[in-house]
């Protein structure tokens, strides 16, 4: 997979939120956006989501146009913000009910999903009840349960302990020994020194590439 | 066809449970609890009851604007849920799912309205089942309330689906506007002045005489497929159209 981000940029009303951004993404690596709150990364992630329509500019995926035909990007899977489950149905009821839109995976896929990201304790216990790093832990699954190509997380790290948040890091890694193409966006960047392969460095819309030391 | 309920039946669940839903719900009952409650024409007939009330200002307006809201309410959870979103592949498929959900939700609604204007009513009139000739049609009140019923019910339903489809073009202000102007239409227009084929809604909410019950079954059907057909153009424009949702 790659996605090419051709000129993009967003504006809402008298806000540039995104200036003229372009860069090249591929599988195989894992891409860190770093800034500050109110930077522009997550206008960035939701453009690529195609959530989000750029002002000017494109943004292809192996070619194609995905917002022109008014869809998804294929095989993409993101966590976004603070993720929206439902309070009222467990970990797991959650995760099977966003799998059995696409049907892709089974009871099989979701239970090693979750023992891999660490839940497997709480996997029965309401979502409400979550703590924030149970919530966050829950997000990243539904991220990896489906193997998607594409994998955005926005501060994946938020509210996770030193264990899990390494836990955490392993796995993407080994996501990305298996080709997937990784896009983690953090205000802090030293939780992404050991994890990228490129760095983008976000200032009030205007993005800049930055060399890995 | 299990696994589809229960898809939805949890976004119904998340759906109903939220405050907006609430204070919706709450003002459908009210709205029932007026009419079950107040209505008590001359001679107490049941089914003129119900017609009075249902033609009646009062009810158009506020079922429109709850049911209005409930739809808008929906539309706002079900965007909210990117996770969600991203699975269904495109935007018609979201536009379908969202359609889906709209009218279960405002069905639910519509049951709960029925079943508590109908209970209270009844205890209100307690034994009055007379049935009255509606104008010189061949059928009596009884099968009319039924016929009206179902005709409303209809109407509402298209009428959200409409209302959700101009929230993915428009969104919820816009929407809003439209439909405050298309109500404030109702108390300063006089159905009686119509012709023959009648283009209002709220003609289809009015107890009008159209000489004979075919007239007016044929004239409601035909409306009814107008708005169907008007959806389906709605739809195809809204999923060409590149559209995004501020709220995401």
């Amino acid at each position: 997979m790659k996605i090419e981000i051709k000129n993009v940029s967003k504006k809402f009303k008298d806000i540039n939120a995104l200036e003229n951004v372009s860069m090249t993404l591929e599988s195989g690596k894992i891409y860190g956006f770093v800034g500050h709150n109110g930077s522009g990364k997550t206008v960035l992630l939701k453009l690529i989501c195609a959530f989000l329509e750029p002002s000017t500019g494109e943004i292809l995926f192996d070619g194609v146009n995905v917002i022109k035909e008014n869809s998804f990007p294929p095989s993409t899977r993101a966590l976004i913000e603070r993720p929206n489950f439902l309070s009222d149905l467990t970990g797991k009821e959650n995760l099977e009910l966003l799998a059995r839109i696409q049907n892709k995976i089974g009871e099989k896929e979701i239970e090693e999903t979750i023992e891999k990201v660490g839940l497997k304790q709480v996997e029965n216990r309401l979502y409400y009840k979550y703590s924030l790093g149970m919530k966050q832990k829950l997000g990243i699954a539904q991220v990896l349960m489906e193997n998607p190509d594409v994998l955005i997380l926005d501060e994946p790290f938020n509210g996770l302990d030193e264990d899990s948040a390494k836990n955490i890091r392993e796995i993407l890694l080994k996501e990305k020994e298996q080709g997937k193409l990784i896009i983690l966006a953090t205000h802090i960047k030293e939780d992404m020194g050991l994890l990228c392969d490129e760095f983008y460095k976000f200032n009030d819309g205007i993005v800049t590439k930055e060399e890995k030391k | 066809m299990k696994k589809k309920w229960f898809k939805n039946k949890a976004l119904i669940d998340a759906i109903t449970k939220t405050t907006r839903f609430k204070v919706i719900f709450f003002f459908v009952i009210i709205i029932a609890l007026i009419g079950g409650l107040t209505d008590t024409p001359p001679r107490k007939e049941l089914f003129t009851a119900i017609l009075n009330y249902h033609s009646s200002f009062i009810f158009t307006v506020g079922f429109s604007l709850v049911f209005l809201l409930a739809t808008l309410n929906t539309c706002l959870e079900f965007y909210a849920n990117d996770t969600y979103l991203i699975r269904l592949k495109n935007k018609k498929n979201v536009l379908k799912h969202l359609i889906i959900l709209v009218l279960q939700i405002n069905g639910l609604l519509f049951l709960c309205y029925a079943i508590v204007y109908i209970l209270v009513l009844n205890i209100n009139m307690l034994d009055c089942y007379d049935t009255i000739p509606i104008f010189q049609y061949s059928i009596k009140s009884n099968i009319y309330s039924i016929f009206f019923a179902i005709r409303a019910y209809l109407l509402i339903m298209i009428f959200m689906v409409i209302n959700t489809i101009l929230f993915v073009i428009l969104k919820e202000n816009k929407t809003i506007i439209i439909n405050l102007i298309y109500l404030l239409i109702f108390p300063i227009y006089d159905p009686l002045v119509a012709i023959h084929f009648r283009l209002l809604p709220w003609d289809y909410f009015s107890v009008i005489n159209y000489g004979c019950f075919a007239k007016e079954l044929k004239y409601s059907i035909f409306y009814i497929l107008l708005l169907v057909i008007v959806s389906i153009l709605l739809f195809i424009f809204a999923t060409k159209k590149k559209t995004e949702r501020k709220s995401l």
